[in-house]
């Protein structure tokens, strides 16, 4: 099949791509594995890869972030905030043991860069990061100014 | 459904976390197989799933992972998700000899082949 080369030269390679994409859907409904599907749930698909599972929650006082990240340590993660914008940043190569056959490979590659714009301004000094059992949590305190506040309704 | 030649490993669906709650998402992990003389190694991505939440067994020739998140703050934003994966293991594995360790949120298991499984070299004697 011919196909137009786009500027980049990438364009037959996507393709490629979201055929294996397609075939595995395939096979997945086919093994009855089509609600499940290998690891998307917690890896989302973007334009620059595999992305980890991520959510933003308001407390009210401060934003938690949560992003599962398998593998990663310390070293692998890069976050910086301002005080409107996160950026995460990591990465997990794909360590094959040595002196070992491959049967199967399923976990592939990870790297990412996701920025956003917080919600709300927040006090970068007392941000915290932690990391446990492969899933990082950022809390995110907002400043003052930011949170919500009762007003009172005066009686008069 | 047909296991085949070298083809170790079959995923399964099924009954297998209808125990864990409703609140969880059933997901099968992403898993890589390798193999040397001495062992099966599987490896799983399963971030958030603590020790005590996680279940590695062989059962009737399978092999069976199974483990939840525990998340620090449940809420309808984050729903955490219940892993389940099955694989047959050939029997050249010692079902006894099976070890696992979790690190990050990764899973490692090691299935230990029997002495009787692994290639033997013979020495070719000069007469």
């Amino acid at each position: 099949m011919l196909t137009r080369w786009n500027e980049f030269g990438f364009g037959d390679f996507d393709r490629h791509f979201s055929v294996l994409n397609s075939l595995r859907r395939e096979m997945d409904r086919v093994f009855g594995d089509f609600e499940r599907g290998y690891g998307h749930d917690y890896l989302q698909a973007s334009g620059q890869g595999l992305a980890p599972r991520l959510s933003v929650q308001d407390t009210g006082a401060e934003l938690r972030v949560r992003a599962e990240v398998p593998g990663l340590t310390q070293k692998d993660l890069q976050i910086t905030v301002e005080q409107s914008s996160l950026t995460i940043r990591g990465q997990r190569k794909v360590e094959e043991p040595k002196g070992y056959s491959v049967h199967r490979q399923e976990r592939g590659q990870l790297s990412f860069a996701r920025s956003f714009t917080l919600p709300s301004r927040i006090d970068a000094e007392k941000a915290v990061a932690e990391l446990k059992n492969g899933v990082l949590e950022l809390t995110l305190p907002k400043l003052a100014e930011a949170q919500p506040r009762q007003i009172q309704v005066r009686a008069s | 459904m047909q296991t085949q030649g070298s083809e170790l490993a079959r995923p399964q669906t099924g009954s297998l976390t209808a125990k864990t709650d409703a609140q969880a998402i059933e997901v099968a992990p992403p898993v890589d197989i390798y193999e040397n003389n001495d062992e099966i190694l599987v490896v799983a991505d399963l971030p958030g799933v603590p020790n005590d939440a996680l279940s590695v067994r062989v059962d009737g020739g399978e092999l069976l992972i199974e483990g939840t998140q525990r998340l620090s703050e449940p809420g309808p934003a984050v729903r955490p998700l219940a892993f389940s994966r099955a694989f047959r293991v050939p029997n050249t594995v010692d079902a006894n000899a099976i070890s696992a360790e979790l690190t990050h949120g990764v899973l490692r298991v090691h299935l230990a082949k029997r002495e009787a499984a692994k290639p033997r070299r013979i020495e070719v004697k000069a007469s």
